[in-house]
């Protein structure tokens, strides 16, 4: 069976976090938009999916690849601009074998189950639809969140002290640290691989991936993520200053790895990336 | 900066640079000027140029230089630009300044 899935096109709703990739691949609870759908299109049936994409579609390809994890066939097509259904069922429908009506094409403006939350409006319609999503997140193809007590949902290889406060509902994603006497809740997600400090409180917002929460701050009402700080009741925005109290860890391992570099070049200890005699470089011996 | 007194308040206004150096003057001046009969201080951040930490900083060391908890005074953060207040918020200066809605214009953080 075959589907059409329309990702929305650029929104200036969601302009800081739409900055940094297309709404449909934005992380959300550890995946993203385009993969949801991809995972409840193929619950329906659906064998091979077009992916209509005017905004950055290679972003796309290179999240979903041939959609072989899904064990579907998925190809993204690129727009000029967000089709309509009956667009794309024009431009790309024909033949045989397509889900019935309307699965057979889907405009992912929001959460496969979730059509009164549109999530790509503005801040406040992506923290809402996130939460609505805290219960449904934890697709048949996820393994490794536990449910700590209910409503709390950690994903595999998180660290959280004792004396960590943990106040449902929340998530808190893969490979999380969580600082001692850090509260986080209600109503609070933690992306994959992001810091939450000592003594920090994270209370109805979002921390995106690889973001750091510096020591003894308080994030209310926000979606924080790198040093961005949007508070996603007003829309206003905050590129914070200072490191300690939020940053991209990204950024900051990309800075130590540029440093290492430049060390190992000055004291000569630099590996070469090609072998003298131009072999590929084998992996070291475990 | 310029320090005035109006009914109950002592407003402190026209802060265009706030750090370290600006609050140790400040906290000078302001122990002059403060008579036990101000319920509130407030600092009017309308034209306050840039901010990071230590402008919170440097306003939370002229709140526990001043503030012995003798009086319920209240101690108020005016016109800040939202980007200012999300930065007060973050740091919890909020617990102790009762801060008003941002103004609308954005300011340049450093």
């Amino acid at each position: 069976m075959k589907a059409i899935l329309i990702c929305p096109g650029y929104r200036p709703g969601l302009k800081h976090l739409t900055d940094l990739a297309p709404v449909a691949a934005l992380p959300l609870l550890g995946e993203s938009l385009v993969v949801y759908w991809l995972v409840h299109l193929a619950s329906f049936g659906a064998r091979e999916v077009i992916i209509c994409a005017s905004d950055r579609p290679w972003a796309l390809r290179e999240l979903v690849g041939s959609g072989s994890r899904w064990g579907l066939q998925v190809r993204v097509v690129t727009e000029m601009y967000e089709l309509t259904a009956a667009e794309a069922r024009a431009r790309h429908g024909g033949g045989d074998g397509w889900l019935a009506a309307p699965h057979d094409v889907v405009c992912a403006d929001h959460l496969p189950g979730l059509p009164g939350h549109p999530l790509a409006e503005g801040y406040a319609d992506w923290y809402t639809a996130v939460q609505a999503w805290c219960d449904r997140a934890v697709t048949p193809d996820r393994t490794g969140v536990r449910e700590l007590a209910p409503g709390v949902r950690v994903g595999w290889q998180s660290m959280i002290p004792a004396d960590a406060v943990l106040r449902a509902p929340c998530w808190i994603g893969e490979k999380v640290r969580v600082g001692a006497g850090a509260v986080i809740g209600p109503h609070a997600v933690i992306e994959d691989r992001s810091l939450v400090s000592p003594g920090a409180e994270v209370v109805r917002s979002i921390v995106g991936p690889e973001t750091m929460v510096g020591e003894n701050t308080e994030v209310v009402d926000s979606i924080a993520w790198g040093n961005t700080l949007v508070n996603w009741r007003d829309g206003s925005c905050l590129h914070v200053p200072d490191e300690f109290l939020l940053c991209s860890l990204r950024e900051q391992s990309d800075a130590t790895e540029w440093f290492r570099r430049i060390a190992q070049a000055l004291t000569g200890t630099n590996p070469p990336l090609v072998p003298a005699d131009h072999s590929p470089i084998a992996n070291p011996p475990l | 900066m310029k320090i005035t007194t109006a009914d109950e308040t002592l407003q402190v206004s026209d802060l265009r640079e706030f750090g370290p150096l600006e609050a140790d003057d400040l906290i000078r001046d302001l122990r002059a000027a403060l008579q036990p009969s101000h319920s509130t201080v407030e600092f009017d951040f309308a034209l306050l140029r840039s901010a990071d930490c230590d402008t919170a900083d440097a306003l939370l060391a002229v709140y526990a230089e001043l503030d012995r908890g003798e009086t319920a005074r209240v101690w108020r953060v005016a016109n800040p630009s939202s980007d200012l207040r999300q930065l007060f918020e973050l740091v919890r200066l909020h617990h102790f300044f009762e801060i008003t809605p941002p103004r609308p214009p954005r300011m340049i953080l450093l």
